[in-house]
């Protein structure tokens, strides 16, 4: 049983607001994969155990 | 039966003009400087553009979709990257050089293509693709496809099993689409670059991948056109462009031609296109050369019957 | 504190019980006492609203037993806040229209359904070439995707298993995994009906939350979703009426 009786009604700017809630946009911006070279997993592949690059190219 | 709507092909022929006229007026941009040796300090300045703009005059030539004198025009920009690597001493002096590099064979085939030919690059890429060494050279399996193709445009015999090497590539193990990257984009579509042999061979796709690329390739278009990353996109039109059933949506066409300046540059994404021509050259030669590309291979499956 | 941020926040409070009362550790969610509890009426009431269907996932689920002091909560609810016959937003009334179905259903009182009558034909709701804005709205129909409903909407969600596919993959690489999340909870849905899905749905729903995942109404979606993806497709709902 309810303790309180109560009567309320909500005003049109709630009810819009509730609408809002409701019927959520989706994220308005996207944060879509871009180019990250740093997050490259295959640079990573290499760079680890790769030999040291010599200071002066042998021309090899 | 392949249907090609007719926004797309206009879209496509004017993508294809423009483009061609692109790299045509501004092929001087792209030529390799004076000293350039075989063994290049930063073959990703020059190099690999020259190529790439042959590659897309080939296509072209191949496709035979433009009027006389595009088909002019493409003719003489191979002409023009040809003598840039001095009638094809530069790819053979590279390929004697470092006997394990892919890359020289991968730069003949669009001239083998197109009727180029130089007798000792023939004669150096018949002995060398009798090398386990060189078969087995650590590449990305996207990159394995390129070769290969490239050594069927040339006539080497066959050595690679086509399939194997789609099924190793990420393409080929039918992945979660939404767990892809911005690189692992681009080795999607050049998997169907090589596949299709860029379009020429639908088939070449397996078909169950063709069946993941058609369910998946509207989301990825979709993803990056809306953060403008308008080279991807070309090339994602060229994958729809080359399935079995292509995958050609008139807005998607339509977004990039109108992105397309009247000279024909094709910007690469959103961010503003330099002033300066050289810049200009170097920032957005490859999105030009896609969308030639792009443009040729819908227009060659639209004349398909 | 605004209007929005109070509706937001009792919303939120609410999916916290909710959630509770459907993973069995919190109780029974006894929307009475959760409005007479709380501090500002109208916004739990506001809440009753916004999460609609989801309310009665515990009874549906769960098997909670519905009381007859929680079906007069949800219908002083749509006193506060009567249901539009044209809402500013389409998945409004269709959201209305679901929790009225369900009310009535488990209170055993079909006069309830009058508190949010059955929308008029709506030809958004048709699988269209705009797939992705077409899951917008989908998304926002989430809380359809629940035991026991069915209707105009979720036929529309049988026609677009492809585009509902497709709009998982797109929100999940645009990094909104709320969206995702909703749109996940439909295939969750469908596979619980016997659809054949081109991905799945249980890989790409943890991926969202690991990566993405805030907030109790976006955990409730989680949740129930869940639920779809454990149970044997067919499964009817645990309560469906009182006796």
């Amino acid at each position: 049983m309810l303790t309180k009786e109560f009567t309320l009604t909500a005003t049109p700017a709630q009810t819009t607001t509730l609408s809002a809630l409701m019927a959520e946009p989706e994220a308005a911006v996207s944060d879509a994969p871009l180019y990250t070279p740093e997050a490259a997993g295959f640079l990573l592949a290499l760079l680890l155990l790769s030999p040291k690059e010599p200071k002066e190219p042998r021309g090899k | 039966m392949t249907t090609i709507p007719e926004p797309v092909t206009r879209a496509a022929r004017s993508m294809a003009d423009r483009a061609l006229s692109w790299l045509h007026a501004n092929r001087n941009l792209g030529g390799l400087p004076p000293d350039t040796t075989e063994t290049m300090a930063d073959p990703d300045s020059v190099y690999k553009p020259l190529g790439e703009t042959t590659l897309a005059a080939s296509l072209i030539l191949r496709d035979g979709v433009a009027g006389p004198g595009r088909l002019a025009a493409a003719q003489s920009l191979m002409d023009f990257t040809w003598e840039q690597f001095r009638h094809g001493d530069m790819i053979y002096e590279r390929q004697l050089r470092h006997t394990l590099m892919t890359d020289p064979l991968e730069m003949y085939a669009p001239f083998v293509r197109c009727g180029y030919r130089h007798e000792g690059l023939d004669r150096l890429l018949a002995h060398r693709s009798r090398m386990r060494s060189a078969g087995s050279v650590e590449v990305l399996p996207n990159r394995r496809l390129a070769v290969a193709n490239a050594a069927r445009i040339v006539g080497l015999p066959a050595t690679e099993d086509m399939g194997a090497l789609a099924a190793a590539t990420w393409l080929g193990a039918r992945p979660e689409p939404w767990a892809v990257n911005w690189i692992t984009a681009y080795a999607v579509t050049h998997t169907v670059f090589h596949l299709t042999d860029w379009g020429a061979d639908p088939g070449g796709l397996p078909p169950e991948l063709t069946d993941y690329v058609r369910t998946w390739l509207p989301v990825w278009i979709d993803v990056w056109s809306e953060v403008g990353q308008w080279d991807l996109v070309t090339e994602l039109l060229v994958v729809g462009a080359s399935l079995e059933d292509p995958y050609v949506r008139p807005e998607d066409w339509e977004a990039v031609a109108a992105l397309q300046h009247e000279d024909g540059l094709v910007p690469r994404d959103s961010d503003p296109v330099d002033d300066d021509p050289q810049q200009r050259f170097t920032d957005h030669q490859h999105t030009v050369v896609v969308a030639a590309v792009a443009g040729s291979i819908a227009l060659a499956r639209a004349g398909q019957r | 504190m605004s209007s929005h941020s109070a509706f937001a926040e009792a919303a939120d409070a609410l999916a916290v019980s909710v959630l509770g009362a459907l993973s069995g550790t919190g109780g029974a969610v006894q929307l009475a006492r959760y409005v007479d509890d709380a501090p500002d009426t109208l916004a739990a009431l506001a809440a009753v609203r916004v999460l609609g269907a989801d309310v009665f996932s515990p009874h549906l689920l769960g098997g909670d037993p519905f009381q007859a002091q929680d079906a007069a909560v949800v219908a002083k609810a749509f006193d506060a806040f009567p249901a539009s016959g044209a809402p500013d937003e389409p998945a409004v009334a269709h959201r209305d229209h679901a929790t009225a179905v369900l009310l009535a259903r488990l209170s055993g009182d079909d006069t309830l359904r009058t508190v949010a009558p059955a929308p008029p034909e709506d030809a958004a709701l048709a699988p269209r070439d705009d797939w992705s804005g077409w899951c917008v709205l989908m998304a926002q129909l989430a809380p359809l995707a629940a035991l026991g409903l069915d209707g105009p909407v979720h036929e529309a969600a049988r026609a677009g298993v492809l585009s509902l596919s497709r709009g998982v993959s797109r929100s999940i690489l645009r990094r909104d995994f709320p969206t995702a999340l909703r749109l996940v909870r439909w295939l969750a849905w469908l596979r619980h009906e016997g659809a054949e899905l081109p991905l799945d749905p249980d890989v790409a729903a943890e991926h969202a939350w690991l990566v993405g995942g805030t907030g109790p109404r976006t955990a409730l979606d989680l949740a129930i979703a869940r639920h779809f993806l454990e149970q044997r497709p067919g499964t009817p709902p645990k309560e469906t009426a009182r006796p």
